[in-house]
């Protein structure tokens, strides 16, 4: 499902700064709140936001993974099984909640997102590293999806039983190839960043101006009254 | 108006490795286009990083000598401030762009050196013009063609407007459409009085733009050409000093004995597939015989490697059949028989040595250690063996994988741009190889945008175009082949004017 032009002018529009408040938020909520209903309430916030950015197919997907994560730990502490792992679903269900905006936050430009960033007190060395992050992120899944697609083809990957059987040598299959080319791609991008000024010491301004705008302070508000009801009222 | 460079008695050497570069003294004069050539390893790409000061600030090492630029030390301007004054292009824009959008990759160098907000949209605006790219300074960068994002990485250096370009291997991932536009792009700022130095491989495209070529061998300029010097060597020579052909058209087809078959291997019908509204395979009909070794030629974003990958199962047509020897095949079985090699080799490599990268996955007996000795004494990497499959050079890696292929005894191979990036030698070597494999009975697809690769290599070429195929043909001469590759046949014919 693709996102709307509009829904894409929402994301334009938004600060990086809103996002940012959103995931630690999700994050103060997912690991305070002790009502089951009010966890789910703010994840079903949480889902309809990324609608409104015009992330659909996510936002559907990601609460249904919830559902399903909430439904396999009902059912396994019934019946008393242990596969998968409850200690998975758990932390699953925990981890889900936060990944919803951190989905929104890569999704944003990043030179917006970094701009924004700028505005917060935080010391240019940590921002400095904080910006390969960001940018670095997006690349590590790209690469991802090349490793995989050489194990499919090597036969590492051919039947979930085949993984099952052999878990550590799968992962070594996927770590090994990730490693190298990790440290391949950070060198470059090292390189591209110092040769295009990074470290200069100017005070540095953006091409997106970022400011707290009416949509930001609505959701800020949302999600803020949304917090307050999921972990002090139920 | 550009600036000068003066190189004296530069030798550096990486920490703990041998010298890269001995001695080097050189003088580019204001204004002028060097390019720096010969074999992969030879030093082009440390003399680039010592003109733009990576070498020694972030790439570590011992170094020796002086680099003035306008008489002033390059040591002596801080390594922040350098990018102003020398701009970069690298081989692959997806591991130098910071930003996942265009305007903000442009405007990345802008914000760092400090531009107001109005400024910097000035210069991504005049940068964006200049590369012709203004309307989709809103675009994801992800989902643009190397050609465009080579642009973007030209817009990015062009924002600073830097006196002195620094390209390291520009041209190495474009089909040759988008190497014509790029080579336009180096007139235009050789126009405006610009230094510029390209470290390259692909020679053809600048024999009309470059005042200077530099062979570069053992981390010494061993020779200097002019273009028209360039131009006059005979095709031997070229090939003693590792190069590539400075002319497409002195190339004829390697003469070699077809070993492809009646028997059909792969066919598909009415194979259709797309992404989004982007359809990459249109009701494609193709058929490759066994021991056939076919170019898939056609520019960048043709739907090439879409399909090399429905081929090799790695994903679904979405209408249409693949046949495999005859029989409809699934996806899943497909992967048995047809292995696709893809650009990139280095996820590729799962093995800690050569032997162990063969045999992997699977319990090492003495028969397939043999087997596996075999194949690299085969592929010329025996002496290899104990390496690191990572520290090869990109066409040894490029052999590795095919026997990798040959170790899972896979009949239909397809290979994706398996020379791009390779100096002459290399390119000829793996060339060398592919047609041996087909002489072993193997069926071979090369996808590619590399002339001199699918004329050393290639028996047959089908050319794909907005995924249907708009030729299919023998390869009998150059100049058909490069025609249909989309080589200015006007620009060579001017060319042979002027010499």
């Amino acid at each position: 499902m693709m996102a709307s032009a509009s829904a894409r002018k929402r994301i334009a529009q938004v600060d990086g700064r809103t996002v940012l408040f959103l995931t630690i938020c999700a994050c103060l909520v997912s690991f305070l709140t002790t009502d089951l209903l009010g966890h789910a309430l703010f994840t079903c916030g949480l889902a309809l936001m990324l609608c409104f950015f015009g992330c659909y197919k996510q936002g559907i997907g990601y609460f249904a993974a919830y559902l399903a994560c909430v439904l396999g730990l009902y059912y396994e502490a019934k019946v008393g099984l242990s596969f998968p792992s409850p200690l998975l679903l758990s932390m699953l269900y925990k981890l889900l909640l936060p990944a919803m905006p951190a989905y929104l936050l890569f999704r944003m430009p990043s030179v917006k997102l970094t701009a924004s960033l700028r505005k917060l007190p935080i010391p240019s060395k940590a921002m400095l590293v904080l910006m390969v992050m960001l940018r670095f992120a997006p690349t590590v899944i790209l690469e991802f999806k090349g490793v995989c697609e050489a194990m499919k083809m090597r036969g590492f990957l051919r039947s979930p039983w085949a993984v099952l059987r052999h878990p550590l040598n799968t992962l070594e299959y996927a770590i090994v190839p990730m490693v190298f080319r990790a440290l391949k791609i950070a060198d470059e991008l090292s390189a591209s960043a110092i040769v295009r000024g990074i470290e200069s010491p100017y005070k540095k301004q953006s091409y997106y101006l970022s400011r707290i705008g009416g949509m930001d302070a609505g959701i800020i508000g949302i999600t803020v009254a949304l917090a307050v009801v999921c972990c002090l009222v139920m | 108006m550009g600036k000068e460079i003066a190189i004296h008695d530069l030798s550096f050497s990486y920490s703990g490795s041998d010298m890269q570069l001995a001695h080097i003294d050189l003088q580019i004069r204001a204004g002028e286009v060097i390019v720096l050539t010969g074999p992969s390893g030879s030093g082009k790409s440390s003399l680039t990083r010592v003109i733009n000061g990576l070498i020694p600030y972030f790439f570590e090492g011992a170094l020796e000598g002086t680099v003035n630029v306008d008489g002033k030390p390059l040591a002596d301007i801080p390594s922040w401030a350098r990018g102003q004054l020398v701009g970069n292009v690298f081989q692959d824009p997806r591991s130098q762009f910071f930003a996942n959008e265009v305007a903000g990759e442009i405007a990345f160098g802008c914000e760092n050196y400090g531009y107001d907000h109005a400024d910097i949209c000035m210069h991504v605006q005049r940068a964006a013009t200049a590369m012709k790219i203004d309307d989709m300074l809103e675009h994801s960068l992800h989902t643009l063609s190397y050609g465009m994002r080579q642009k973007v990485a030209i817009a990015s250096a062009q924002a600073i407007d830097p006196e002195i370009y620094v390209m390291d291997e520009p041209s190495a991932n474009l089909d040759i459409a988008s190497t014509d536009r790029f080579a336009e792009i180096i007139r235009d700022l050789k126009a405006q009085g610009k230094t510029i130095i390209i470290a390259e491989h692909r020679l053809y495209y600048l024999m009309d733009l470059a005042d200077r070529f530099l062979c570069v061998a053992q981390g010494k300029i061993a020779r200097e050409y002019s273009a028209q010097e360039m131009q006059a060597l005979p095709m031997q020579a070229i090939r003693a000093l590792g190069l590539r052909a400075p002319d497409l058209h002195q190339i004829s087809p390697v003469a070699r004995v077809s070993a492809a078959r009646e028997e059909v291997v792969l066919e598909a019908r009415d194979l259709t597939h797309a992404f989004g509204e982007t359809v990459v395979a249109d009701s494609i009909h193709l058929r490759c015989r066994l021991g056939e070794v076919v170019a898939l030629i056609g520019p960048n974003g043709a739907g090439k490697s879409t399909l090399g990958r429905i081929f090799a199962g790695l994903m679904k047509e979405q209408s249409g059949e693949v046949q495999l020897f005859g029989e409809r095949t699934k996806p899943k079985k497909r992967a048995e028989k047809v292995w696709y090699i893809p650009q990139d080799l280095d996820s590729q490599l799962f093995g800690e040595d050569l032997l162990d990268e063969l045999t992997t996955g699977a319990p090492v007996t003495p028969l397939r250690r043999e087997q596996a000795e075999e194949i690299l004494a085969a592929l010329e990497l025996s002496h290899f063996v104990t390496q690191h499959p990572s520290t090869l050079s990109g066409g040894q890696k490029q052999r590795l994988a095919l026997g990798v292929a040959l170790m899972h005894e896979a009949p239909i191979i397809i290979l994706d741009e398996p020379t791009s990036g390779l100096d002459g030698a290399n390119m000829r070597n793996v060339s060398r190889m592919i047609g041996k494999l087909a002489e072993r009975g193997h069926t071979i697809i090369v996808i590619t945008h590399d002339a001199e690769c699918a004329l050393a290599c290639c028996e047959r070429a089908i050319r794909l175009e907005k995924g249907r195929i708009s030729a299919d043909f023998a390869i009998k001469d150059a100049s058909i082949l490069l025609e249909k590759m989309g080589y200015d046949e006007k620009e060579a014919i001017s060319w042979h004017n002027k010499k």
